[in-house]
C-alpha cells in the first residue's frame, strides 16, 4: 500500500526566499497535526501536497502519485484552507455545490451532497442564505463542508479553528475524532496546540522551512530525554519548599512562580524528585495541592522544540 | 477524463454568471450596451449625414468596441481575482480545477458579451430606424454573427493574458488591442493576416450583403483588403477557429504548469 506521503529531500524555494528546505517524509494513512509558527513552512507544504507548487529539488508523491502529473489524486484529497472566502451573493448552498461540481459530479448529485454535508456542519438552516451575512465561523463550517462532501480519504485542514465560537470549537474537534474513527487521514495546521492535541495526532513541527520534529507526543517527548523534564509544584509554602528542595542533587534548575504560589522544578530524575517531594510532606508537613509535569503537553513540546531551535536551551 | 472536464467547466460556467449577476455588473453591461446607439443617434443628427454607408462603418467601429470592452472587463483580470480573493487555491485542489476554471471564465465572458451585443444590436437599429430613417437590420444581424466569431477569438487572447500577465493583464490587453487590431490590422502586409481583425473584416465584406465593397467609399480601407492575396473565405474561418483552439489550449497548458499562488500568501 503507497504511503500517504513520501517526500524525499523536497526543497522549494521563491526566487532567493526558501519555503521548504530539505524536508523528507515518509507518512503513512493517519492523523497529523502541521505545527510551527508563521512562515516556517506549513502552507508551501500544504501547496506542494495539492499539486500548486512543484520542488525545486527533491520528489514528491502524494498517496502514490506524482502531483505535477496526475491530477487525478485529487479526487481523493478534500482540502479546506485557511483563506476566507468572499463571494457575498452566494448562498452557502450554492458555494458548496459548485464546488463539488468541480469535481466532475453532475449537479443534482452535487446539491444531494452538498446538503449532506452542509448538515454534518450543522448549516442546513443557513444554506439558502448569502455568504454575506454569514459570521466567520459559518464560512468556515461551509469550507469544512466543501472539503468533506465528496467523502475524501485524505482531509487536509489549515487553521479550520479559526473564527469558531467554543461551542464550535467542540464540534468541529468531535467531528474530527469522528473523521479519525472511520479510519481517513487527516492533516490540520493550526497554531491552537492543545486542540490539535485533542484530537490525538502525530504531529509535524516545522520551523524556517524545515522540519524540526515529527511523531507522536510520546515518541519526541523521548527524543529529549536528556532535557530535563519541568514540573510544577504548587503549594501554600511554596517558599518554605523551595527551600527544602534548592539543595537537592536531582533539582537542575527551580524557579518560584509567586502569582501562582509555585515552583518550577527541572529535573533529570523525576522519580527522585517525587520521593524527597514526599519525604517533604511527610517530615516537615508542608502541604502540596498540586504536582503537574509541565512538558507532557503539546504546548510546552512545542516551545521546547523552539528554545532547543534557537539555542536557548 | 473529457467527461469530467466537461461537467467541471459548465459548471465553472454557470457559477460565474451566477456571481456576475450584481447591480455593478449590470450597470456596466448597460452603459457598453447603450454606447452605440447613443453615438449613432448623437453623430447623425449632430452631422445630418445620410450616408448608407458611414451609417453602416460606424455601427460596425462602435460594436466591435463595445464587444472588445466587454471581454476586456471580463476576461483579462479573471486569474489574478482569484488571487486576490484567495479562491484559486480551492479551485486548484480539483482535479481539472484549472482548466475548467478557465474555460468557465471564458465561456462567462463570451455569453455577457454577446448579450451586451444583441441588446446593442437591437438599441442601434431601432434608433437608426426609428429615428434616422436607416434600416440597418439585415447589416446588423450579419454583423451580430461576425460578433460570435470575434467573441471567440478575442476571448482566447484575453483568456491567454490573463493566465501570463496576471495583474498586468488588463494593460496588457489594451496594448494587444492598439498594436495589433488598430495598428497591425492597418498595415497592407502580410502581417496584418496575424490580426483577428482582418479575418472578420474579410468574413464581413464577404457575407454581409450590404456591406459589400461597392458600399464603402474608405479606398484606404479596401486597400488593405486587397493589396495581397487575399484568403478565400473558409481560409478564414479556419484562421479564426484554428487560432482560437491553438491559443485556448496554450491557456489551459500554462494555467496547468504555472505555479500560482494567492496574493495574501505572496
Amino acid at each position: 500500500m503507497s504511503l500517504l506521503i513520501d517526500m524525499e529531500h523536497v526543497t522549494k524555494l521563491y526566487g532567493n526566499v526558501i519555503g521548504l528546505n530539505d524536508v523528507s517524509l515518509k507518512l503513512p494513512t493517519g492523523v497529523y497535526g502541521l505545527l510551527g509558527p508563521i512562515g516556517s513552512g506549513k502552507t508551501t507544504l500544504i501547496n506542494l501536497i495539492m499539486g500548486q507548487l512543484r520542488p525545486s529539488i527533491g520528489s514528491l508523491r502524494i498517496m502514490g502519485a506524482d502531483p505535477s502529473w496526475e491530477g487525478a489524486y485529487l479526487r481523493r484529497i478534500g482540502l479546506c484552507p485557511a483563506t476566507d472566502i468572499y463571494l457575498p451573493k452566494i448562498t452557502g448552498l450554492e458555494w458548496v455545490t459548485n464546488q463539488i461540481c468541480l469535481y466532475g459530479i453532475h449537479r443534482i448529485e452535487a446539491v444531494k451532497l452538498a446538503k449532506e454535508a452542509l448538515e454534518v456542519v450543522k448549516m442546513s438552516h443557513a444554506w439558502n442564505s448569502p455568504l454575506a451575512t454569514y459570521s466567520l465561523g459559518m464560512r468556515q463550517r461551509c469550507k469544512l463542508a466543501q472539503a468533506i462532501a465528496h467523502t475524501p480519504d485524505f482531509l487536509i485542514l489549515d487553521e479550520p479553528f479559526n473564527g469558531l465560537d467554543p461551542v464550535g470549537r467542540i464540534e468541529m474537534t468531535q467531528f474530527l475524532r469522528g473523521w479519525v474513527k472511520q479510519g481517513r487521514s487527516l492533516m490540520m495546521a493550526s497554531h491552537i496546540l492543545h486542540e490539535i492535541e485533542a484530537v490525538e495526532c502525530s504531529f509535524l513541527l516545522l520551523t524556517g522551512g524545515r522540519l524540526l520534529a515529527s511523531g507522536t507526543l510520546a515518541e519526541v517527548r523521548s527524543l529529549l530525554r536528556e532535557i530535563p523534564n519541568q514540573i510544577r509544584i504548587r503549594s501554600p509554602q511554596y517558599r518554605q519548599l523551595a527551600a527544602h528542595l534548592a539543595g537537592s542533587d536531582d533539582v537542575s534548575e527551580l524557579r518560584v512562580d509567586r502569582e501562582q504560589e509555585s515552583l518550577m522544578i527541572a529535573t533529570d530524575s523525576p522519580s527522585n524528585l517525587a520521593t524527597q517531594l514526599s519525604r517533604c510532606v511527610a517530615e516537615y508537613g508542608v502541604h502540596v495541592t498540586e504536582v503537574r509535569a509541565e512538558d507532557d503537553t503539546l504546548q510546552s513540546l512545542f516551545s521546547m522544540l523552539m528554545q532547543l531551535h534557537r539555542g536557548e536551551r | 477524463m473529457l467527461g469530467v472536464i466537461l461537467q467541471a467547466s459548465i459548471s465553472s460556467l454557470w457559477f460565474e454568471l451566477r456571481r456576475s449577476f450584481s447591480g455593478q455588473r449590470m450597470a456596466i453591461a448597460f452603459v457598453l450596451a447603450m454606447f452605440p446607439p447613443f453615438i449613432m443617434f448623437m453623430v447623425f443628427r449632430t452631422v445630418g449625414a445620410d450616408g448608407f454607408s458611414l451609417a453602416e462603418l460606424l455601427m460596425a467601429i462602435m460594436l466591435w468596441i463595445v464587444g472588445l470592452l466587454s471581454l476586456i472587463l471580463w476576461l483579462p483580470p479573471g486569474i489574478y481575482s482569484e488571487l486576490e480573493g484567495q479562491t484559486w487555491i480551492l479551485s486548484t485542489s480539483r482535479p481539472y480545477g484549472r482548466v475548467s476554471l478557465v474555460l468557465g471564465k471564458y465561456g462567462a465572458a463570451g455569453i455577457w458579451t454577446l448579450i451586451v451585443l444583441a441588446i446593442s444590436y437591437m438599441v442601434t437599429w431601432s434608433v437608426c430606424l426609428t429615428l434616422l430613417g436607416l434600416d440597418l437590420g439585415e447589416f446588423a444581424w450579419g454583423f451580430f454573427q461576425l460578433s460570435i466569431l470575434a467573441a471567440l477569438a478575442y476571448g482566447a487572447v484575453f483568456s491567454l493574458l490573463s493566465v501570463v500577465a496576471l495583474k498586468r493583464a488588463m494593460g496588457f490587453a489594451v496594448g494587444y488591442v492598439l498594436v495589433s487590431e488598430v495598428l497591425l490590422a492597418s498595415v497592407p502586409a502580410v502581417v496584418q493576416k496575424f490580426t483577428v481583425r482582418y479575418h472578420l473584416q474579410s468574413i464581413g465584406l464577404a457575407t454581409i450583403s450590404d456591406f459589400g465593397l461597392e458600399r464603402i467609399n474608405d479606398e484606404q480601407f479596401v486597400n488593405n483588403i486587397i493589396l495581397h492575396e487575399p484568403l478565400p473565405l473558409w481560409g478564414n474561418y479556419a484562421s479564426l477557429m484554428v487560432g482560437s483552439l491553438i491559443i485556448v489550449l496554450v491557456t489551459l497548458a500554462i494555467v496547468n504548469w504555472r505555479q500560482l499562488i494567492t496574493v495574501h500568501e505572496n
